[in-house]
């Protein structure tokens, strides 16, 4: 199962991928700009998201919030988000209306426009989408600190959602300085995915996009990482919380670097499905927890490992040492050529899986070219996984999980709430 | 310096061009000896299979007396059978880099099992297993009592938990749909005796639908099938019972204490029509006006406009006997009472004034378009054919689901809204801080606080 792709880079450095697949009559289109929370500075945490919303506000020839309609009218769906490195923007929609969709994107990608009331209203839907999610959340916050205090560099660790006082700051002057120095074309990936003709395809590519002009390339994130010396640790207090929780994070190299193969294997084989070694251990045979999962964020820059467990009971002293044994007997003893195979076998379903939709196809493309500067990868990058043997994985495990590698953030309910609050 | 002829960039977007063709991909239904009906959609467009086995209950009076027995009984599925212990059958799953999932619900218990199709065969027949030759060993029963008993406690930590608990209650009242969860005495109570008996009187070759998706022949389905299903015996079912649900006439206010809250959750629902029902294509046009997407009333008007919330939504919740449209919105404390505004006034204006043609027009190309799109998924496409079964729709339903939508005039439209849109006999609840939310929902009725657990508190 190969992927079939085109790709090209305009003058103005708009780099331009295309993958065709009939069989349904559908085309995602996916922007990828190169700027997330990790391009922020201090005092305006959260400002990429923020801006992210503004970009379905208008811009020259669409109106505040016919972006959406546009699209919905056309019947198609489309969304938005920010991670800690890029900023992106995709549409599904019937495949005769890619027009419309290019249209769209290149329509806001030359002429945002702001006003000040369109950003106090997505300042305040921001800060909604931040309540929703975390504030109003039992662990929410916590699930933010644990970055924070795992990484000593700022432009990673701090949240993408960002601080309320920071999203209060910001001023609508910010949002056209931002889309002057990160939303040009020479900074972005734009992926068109689905039933389509190269030709007529990179035609219409070229009639939106080709006359946006380039930009000075964008400052430097600062991506450095001072080796970790000891231990760190911190506890939260919660007020939603009924049960305690912890979150472990251990540093781990940058993406598609040779040790983050093994690394997500290892992920797998500790941490995803009934059959992974913590749910076993900590669920299912001694009953500690009632969650216990695990992320790998392989990142052009500091990037973590980082795991988060709910305890039953009333501390985490249990949950934190079968996860400390199940580490050490897999840096000790190792692990079966089966465990390796089910691990690989996860990879690939996993992957097949994302390509199924057009959208699924230009986010994987996407990401390839703008990361790494070879949508190729796609179709080879799962080689790598496949490659990983028994021994790379446990000389991971000896490398990464040792204490002066970690950070824990503990939580603890706050009982006390029973009496209710006052405002 | 010559300067190079641009094209202007177009004020305008680009028309549509010509359609694409789509068609719901083709299916096929036999019947093996023992009255179970295999269903077979060959769609070659990715290399997977997407296999559910869908076994019909109808409404059981076990639910009541046991909140959530045939989720119970669905998770203790995976938990162990004849041949192979519950960490066997994980570690099967795991291994083939499958998806196991098991649901049961007042109407229904079902398996699902996606996967490469070059697992096919084995993952039908672990499927096969579960259903067929479930141990429901004693000490995997405990574990998985121990397990949502815990977990049941974390829930009643979050809010939106709360409120969709509390607005299924008042929405179903003594109706089997009622119960949204399990409970900590149905969590309890339950034996395996319990689970047994269910099994016995509802797992029934000829109550159910084996249906298939993807990269499969009807051929070697059906050879698959039999090998796996054929001697399935016929269980003896008694006819399930049937239950009213009974009218709301005047609209209930409901609280939620939850002190620590800095958001308000609120949930306005109504009584409104089983997923079977002939009106529910169009219904669903209806809803996509009023709060279906993006795109809709509610969103533009209680987020883009008023920026009170993340998001704003209704939709349907329609079972096999009855259904409801239920509308809902995380907001900030502080304008609660002009979110309520907001939604009532939508509510109202849907059934007052008739919708005009463009809106009509917008709201039935997004309901078409996303169709197909959807459909990329072979996990979709078996759960649309699944659909059909579960709520006894016609074989062509979705080949003309299509037709049926852009069928829908203006008029047809305020029908639906005024026939299941009903803001003066609804459930409104809200979960947030009591002696906050009192004066601000009086306007719309009495108000009954609850606390976490459901139950009214007394003032005083």
């Amino acid at each position: 199962m190969k992927l079939e792709f085109q790709q090209h880079v305009l003058e103005n450095g708009l780099r331009v991928v295309l993958s065709r697949k009939p069989g349904s009559p559908c085309v995602a289109v996916a922007v990828y700009y190169d700027v997330g929370s990790r391009n922020e500075t201090r005092g305006r945490s959260g400002f990429a998201h923020l801006f992210e919303h503004m970009m379905f506000e208008g811009s020259e020839h669409v109106g505040k919030t016919e972006h959406m309609k546009y699209v919905a009218n056309a019947g198609g769906s489309m969304n938005g988000s920010t991670s800690e490195e890029r900023t992106n923007y995709f549409e599904a929609l019937p495949s005769n209306r890619l027009g419309l969709a290019l249209w769209l994107e290149a329509d806001r990608m030359r002429s945002l426009k702001v006003t000040q009331e369109n950003f106090e209203n997505q300042r305040a839907t921001v800060k909604e989408e931040r309540r929703q999610m975390i504030d109003n959340q039992p662990y929410g916050p916590a699930s933010l600190r644990i970055k924070e205090l795992a990484l000593e560099n700022w432009a990673f660790g701090h949240s993408v959602i960002g601080d309320m006082a920071d999203l209060d700051a910001a001023g609508v002057e910010d949002v056209q300085a931002f889309f002057k120095l990160y939303y040009a074309p020479n900074n972005a990936v734009l992926t068109v995915a689905g039933d389509i003709e190269y030709g007529a395809a990179l035609d219409e590519v070229r009639r939106y996009f080709g006359a946006i002009p380039r930009n000075e390339p964008p400052p430097e994130p600062d991506t450095t990482e001072p080796p970790q010396a000891d231990e760190k640790r911190e506890v939260l207090t919660d007020p939603l919380a009924v049960m305690p929780g912890f979150w472990l994070a251990y540093h781990v190299p940058p993406r598609r670097t040779p040790d983050t193969y093994p690394l997500l294997l290892l992920q797998r084989v500790m941490l995803h499905g009934r059959s992974s070694r913590l749910y076993k251990s900590l669920i299912k045979q001694h009953e500690a927890a009632i969650e216990c999962v695990g992320f790998t964020e392989f990142v052009r820059g500091p990037s973590l490992f980082l795991i988060w467990t709910v305890s039953k009971g009333t501390d985490n002293e249990v949950c934190k040492g079968l996860i400390a044994e199940e580490l050490r007997r897999l840096a000790d003893e190792g692990i079966s050529e089966h465990e390796v195979q089910k691990a690989k076998n996860l990879v690939k379903a996993q992957y097949f899986d994302r390509l199924q939709s057009g959208l699924g196809r230009a986010m994987v493309l996407s990401e390839f070219m703008l990361y790494d500067g070879d949508p190729g990868l796609a179709n080879t990058e799962l080689d790598r996984y496949l490659a990983v043997t028994a021994a790379d994985v446990q000389r991971v495990a000896r490398q990464y999980f040792g204490e002066q590698n970690r950070t824990l953030v503990e939580v603890m309910p706050a009982h006390a709430a029973a009496g209710g609050a006052t405002s | 310096m010559n300067e190079p002829v641009a094209t202007p960039f177009p004020t305008t977007p680009p028309p549509a061009g010509p359609a694409g063709e789509f068609h719901f991909p083709a299916f096929t239904e036999d019947r093996l000896a023992n009255g179970l009906r295999v269903v077979v959609c060959e769609d070659r467009r990715v290399a997977r299979v997407a296999a559910t086995l869908l076994i019909g209950t109808g409404l059981t009076r076990d639910e009541q007396r046991l909140p959530k027995l045939s989720a119970f009984l669905a998770e203790m599925l995976k938990e162990g059978t004849a041949g192979r212990s519950a960490d066997e059958i994980a570690e099967a799953v795991d291994f083939m880099g499958a998806e196991l999932e098991t649901a049961g619900s007042q109407d229904m218990v079902q398996a699902t099992i996606s996967m490469l199709d070059e697992y096919f065969a084995d993952g039908l027949a672990l499927l096969g297993e579960i259903a067929l030759e479930p141990a429901l060993p004693e000490d995997e029963l405990e574990r998985l009592r121990r397990r949502e008993l815990a977990s049941l406690a974390n829930k009643h930590a979050q809010p939106g938990y709360l409120g969709r608990k509390a607005c299924y209650r008042a929405l179903y009242g003594e109706h089997p749909y009622a119960v949204f969860d399990a409970t900590e005495e149905s969590l309890t109570a339950i034996a395996r005796a319990d689970l047994a008996a269910f099994r016995a009187a509802h797992f029934d070759p000829s109550n159910a639908w084996l249906v298939l998706a993807g990269s499969v022949s009807r051929a070697g389905a059906l050879r698959t099938a039999e090998a796996v299903f054929g001697d399935w015996a016929r269980a003896k079912r008694a006819a399930p019972p049937t239950a009213e649900v009974a009218p709301i006439t005047e609209r209930r206010v409901l609280v939620v204490d939850f002190p620590n809250a800095v958001q308000s959750n609120i949930f306005i629902a109504n009584h409104a029509l089983p997923f079977g029902h002939a009106d529910f294509v169009p219904f669903k046009v209806m809803n996509q006006v009023l709060g279906g997407s993006f795109a809709s009333r509610l969103f533009m008007n209680l987020r883009e406009e008023k920026g009170y919330t993340y998001g704003a939504y209704s939709r349907p919740d329609a079972r096999v006997e009855a259904g409801g449209l239920i509308a809902s919105a995380a907001v900030r404390n502080d304008v609660t009472a002009g979110a309520l505004k907001e939604f009532f006034h939508e509510l109202n204006r849907i059934r007052d004034e008739r919708v005009g043609e463009d809106e009509l027009r917008n709201a039935k190309a997004f309901l078409t378009g996303v169709f197909p799109i959807a459909l990329e998924r072979i996990e979709e496409v078996a759960a649309h054919i699944v659909s059909l079964k579960l709520y006894g729709l016609p074989d062509g339903h979705w080949d003309t689901y299509r037709d049926v939508i852009n069928a829908a005039t203006p008029e047809k439209v305020q029908e639906m809204a005024q026939r299941y849109v009903r803001p003066d006999e609804s459930v409104v609840v809200v979960v947030g801080r009591a002696d906050e939310l009192r004066p601000v929902l009086e306007p719309y009725g009495p108000v009954v606080v609850l606390d976490r657990s459901g139950e009214p508190v007394k003032r005083g």
